[in-house]
């Protein structure tokens, strides 16, 4: 086909088998011949043309087929194969109704497969990524050898195939996003792409698209695949500050938080709360946000699974503990949440914006109560149309006494099992956009986009592709509920690497779950804050703080927010290397690490810019035995010809690399690397304020150049909260002084002089590193800047 | 030829009939070794499973059978727990339990014919 000039893809009919040979870098990775399918019957190619045109995706060439059943001339569609630079579209059109069937799944195989792959399927160095169909968060699945060698047939979507040198295929529906399959199949061995049988019914003229985007790198292949997808529903990736979840740190009382179902030395919620901002106010923690989980509504009942009966506060809940490690120590009371059980009241005591969880309702609920006629009562209601589910969700979200910035819709894999809406071909969808649609009508000037926001939870992997449609959804749950006794440590740590590669390509942020930051827990499996702060930083996600009043690591949170609690954040959420991605981290034959890296480019023109790496190493071995690692700066997009300094955050060494010399790491149990890189402009780089996670943010630095003399940085000074000194802690107050600015510049000798805002400042410099740090911490203005020269040459006395 | 046309015919017999018990092994349990019963009530019903751990039973319904992979299926809370079967060998077969945190995989080994 010609659209492709790097003839990667290769297509030809062949006419006495009716079917396209196929390869893909003159390779088998998906089978070598494509054919269709309708049921179980090989379709007949009836007519075939060809054409090239253009569209809003630039110029094609195309292939037109109709296809016929050879046991029933009815049964016919319409196929179109539609070849792009680095992309290929497959599109059906049915000609006949297609009527459900009652014991076919969601996750298996489409009646009408088209395009099918089959034949011969490479082996050779072939790795696949693809996600858990029928779990919530998005259960990552790796396998290496031929792509039919699934654990699982039926459902894999999206399917990432690659090969050893980064040569990589990427699969995945691009309409009917919720239903749509790319399935694979051992008997025959075969990947199918379609809509699956178990849909009520697909009327007559469904159209239906499945992309499949190839190219060099693995990263960039997901990223121009998450770029089609948005492109496909005119929607922008949502911005790092879209809403007050991911502009600053927040509260979470969710699974795994201190406060879920529990209060602060067994008094009731609404002292909790009130102690727990007087506390905030008086260690200078800022949250942007609290969070408030599925104890404060009126449910009907108490069990975890029960729906909501009125989307208000109620006056007493049941504290339980669903994570319990000894189920038989449980023991359950009654817990008074607040004394007037209004939303109004409510918000006048978190006196913040807030985040609130959402469910399934009850079929007892009062909104169903009012027209029983417009849901359909099965296990739960579902609204039974569009219509219906904007005015429902209109009424529940809107109230004018509260700051409601965003809504955690949970439940929903628990929702997609149990109710017939979600196979309906209309129904399903129409729930998610009206939910969409109604959060982007409903104002929150909290939010930087200007309206209400979604999180989605417990999302199937169908569900987060669907999330592209939705310009409300700003941030997904990658991985369980935190502190679930299995999940936490590695495990839960290679889950979020690759789910959250697939949620950020759709435009959207990974939330890993609220943490806890105290240095110890008591959990055995407890994961690693100083690392996972790190990781979150990176990942420009929300970040969600879950420590009782008192147990929090200020220190570390600090380094991870600003004083006003704003996240500092790179450029771009951090991503694994390409090469992390050609075996699973996460078995017990691995002997490979896991690296990822982002940047901050600082400077307006691209000339005048200058790039500061974050490499983060980190061991996933299910019993974390010592594993290696090894990369290049060139795998995290450096120069090979430039010298770089690598400074290990951790240990405070650096030393001098060039783009290419490989960075080999040893990695024991408990054991990560934080490195920051930044080129040697004539003897020295700079790395940015250490006294922060990502040191060279655009947050904190405006301007860095170089010159003759040696380099002049302009940063950002910091603003302070207005926390009192009287109600301030000594320990805090302590800790408090440890967050101060350290400008960290490398330097091959010591230089003559540090100007800080015009005045001398003591040369610190040992080993290459030169100290400067902020000695007007109490004067604070976040719109001025502070100027840094650091002078190599002298070149008056010269 | 007669062997190998034998061998494949029996291989085929076994994995129309699966009924029987079979012994567990999997990296997971290395002392304890549980045992699956694959049984039929009546002679053309769905097979049904039981898994046997000390004391402890738990049912398995038949949700997918094509060729020689069997996929089971149980409750575990709100949890389903599907539990995948390929019999590819004569006496036994390999599977994996695919609960929501992931596959453990598995081996069975037939000890006698019920």
């Amino acid at each position: 086909m010609k659209a492709d000039t790097s003839r990667a893809f290769e297509l030809n009919y062949n006419n006495e088998e009716g079917c396209f040979a196929f390869s893909l870098f003159s390779r088998h990775v998906l089978g070598d011949r494509i054919t269709a399918w309708i049921g179980k019957e090989k379709a007949k190619v009836e007519e075939i043309s060809s054409l090239n045109g253009q569209d809003k995706y630039g110029a094609y060439a195309e292939f037109l087929l109709r296809f016929v059943s050879p046991k029933n001339a009815d049964k016919r569609f319409t196929g179109i194969i539609r070849s792009y630079e680095g992309f290929v579209i497959f599109e059906t059109c049915a000609e006949f109704e297609i009527k459900g069937k009652k014991n076919k799944n969601l996750f298996g195989n489409p009646y009408i497969s088209f395009p099918c792959f089959e034949g011969e399927f490479s082996e050779k160095g072939c790795s696949m990524l693809s996600f858990k169909r029928q779990v919530p968060f998005n259960f990552p699945v790796m396998w290496k050898g031929k792509v039919i060698d699934s654990f699982r047939d039926g459902k894999n979507v999206p399917l990432l195939i690659t090969d050893e040198s980064y040569r990589t295929v990427l699969l995945s529906p691009l309409t009917n996003l919720l239903y749509g399959t790319v399935s694979i199949s051992s008997f025959p061995p075969s990947v199918r792409c379609g809509i699956p049988r178990a849909i009520k019914s697909i009327p007559i003229g469904t159209g239906h698209k499945t992309l499949m985007v190839y190219g060099q790198g693995i990263n960039a292949t997901i990223d121009r695949w998450g770029e089609l997808m948005r492109r496909q529903y005119g929607v922008e990736a949502v911005k790092m500050d879209a809403d007050v979840s991911l502009k600053y740190i927040s509260y979470w009382t969710n699974a795994g938080s201190a406060y879920w179902y529990n209060s602060y030395k067994k008094a009731d919620y609404e002292s909790t709360f009130r102690k727990l901002r007087a506390h905030h106010e008086a260690i200078g923690l800022s949250f942007g946000s609290y969070q408030l989980d599925s104890w404060w509504y009126k449910k009907e009942g108490d069990d975890y699974t029960s729906g909501i009966t009125e989307w208000e506060p109620k006056s007493v809940t049941r504290c339980k503990n669903f994570n319990a490690t000894l189920p038989f120590l449980q023991h359950y009371r009654d817990l008074t949440l607040f004394v007037k059980d209004k939303i109004s009241y409510v918000q006048s005591i978190i006196n913040k914006p807030i985040g609130c969880h959402f469910k399934q309702l009850s079929n007892e609920s009062v909104y169903v109560c009012e027209n029983r006629d417009d849901f359909l009562c099965e296990e739960f209601p579902m609204p039974k149309n569009k219509e219906v589910a904007r005015k429902l969700f209109r009424e529940i979200f809107s109230h004018p006494q509260w700051r409601l910035a965003y809504v955690v819709h949970d439940w929903l894999q628990w929702m997609n099992d149990r109710h017939s809406v979600f196979k309906d071909y209309y129904l399903g969808p129409e729930y998610f956009e009206a939910l969409d649609e109604v959060c982007r009508e409903i104002p929150s000037s909290d939010n930087a986009c200007g309206h209400l926001t979604i999180q989605l939870c417990m999302t199937q992997p169908h569900m987060t592709l669907n999330s592209v449609t939705m310009e409300s959804v700003t941030s997904i749950r990658s991985t369980s509920d935190s502190y679930s006794f299995f999940v936490e440590g590695t495990k839960r740590w290679w889950w979020h690497i690759y789910s959250s590669r697939f949620i950020q390509a759709l435009g959207k942020y990974a939330f890993y779950d609220n943490r806890l930051t105290a240095k110890r827990h008591t959990h055995p499996l407890s994961s690693w804050p100083k690392l996972e702060m790190i990781w979150l930083g990176l990942s420009c996600g929300p970040i969600g703080i879950g420590d009782p009043i008192g147990k929090e690591h200020i220190e570390l949170i600090r380094r991870a927010v600003k004083e006003d609690g704003e996240i500092i954040k790179p450029d771009f959420p951090s991503v694994p290397l390409d090469q992390c991605y050609l075996q699973n981290p996460y078995t017990l034959q691995s002997e490979r690490g896991v690296t990822l890296y982002s940047h901050s480019k600082i400077g307006e023109t691209e000339k005048n810019t200058y790039t500061v790496y974050y490499l983060l190493t980190f061991n996933v071995h299910p019993t974390e035995r010592q594993v290696h690692m090894a990369f290049k700066l060139k795998e995290a997009g450096a120069c090979e010809n430039k010298i770089y300094v690598l400074f290990d955050y951790i240990s405070e060494e650096a030393c001098e690399v060039s783009g290419l010399t490989v960075n080999s790491l040893v990695l024991n149990r408990r054991k990560f690397y934080y490195h920051i890189a930044a080129s040697i402009e004539g003897d020295i780089a700079f790395l940015g304020n250490t006294a922060k996670h990502v040191t060279c943010s655009r947050q904190l630095v405006k301007r860095v150049a170089f010159h003759d003399y040696g380099v002049s940085v302009d940063v950002y000074a910091e603003t302070t909260s207005g926390q009192s000194e009287v109600g301030n802690p000594k320990k805090f107050r302590r800790k408090q002084s440890e967050a101060a600015p350290v400008w960290l510049f490398y330097c091959r000798r010591k230089p003559e002089a540090v100007i800080f805002n015009g005045k001398s400042a003591e040369v610190c410099w040992k080993n290459g590193i030169l100290k400067v740090t902020d000695e007007e911490v109490e004067s604070k203005d976040a719109t001025k800047s502070h100027e840094i020269k650091v002078i190599l040459r002298n070149l008056i006395n010269q | 030829m007669k062997e190998i046309a034998d061998k494949e015919e029996n291989v085929k017999k076994v994995r129309t009939d699966v009924t029987g018990c079979y012994v567990i092994k999997s990296s997971l349990l290395t002392i304890i070794k549980p045992r699956l019963l694959l049984s039929r009530k009546e002679e053309n019903e769905k097979v049904e499973g039981e898994f046997l751990l000390l004391g402890f039973r738990k049912k398995l319904r038949l949700a997918k059978h094509k060729e020689q992979e069997w996929i089971f299926q149980c409750d575990v809370n709100i949890v389903t727990i599907d539990v995948v079967l390929r019999f590819t060998t004569e006496d036994g077969f390999k599977g994996f339990v695919d609960t929501p945190i992931g596959h453990v995989k598995f081996t069975g080994k037939k000890v006698f014919h019920s």
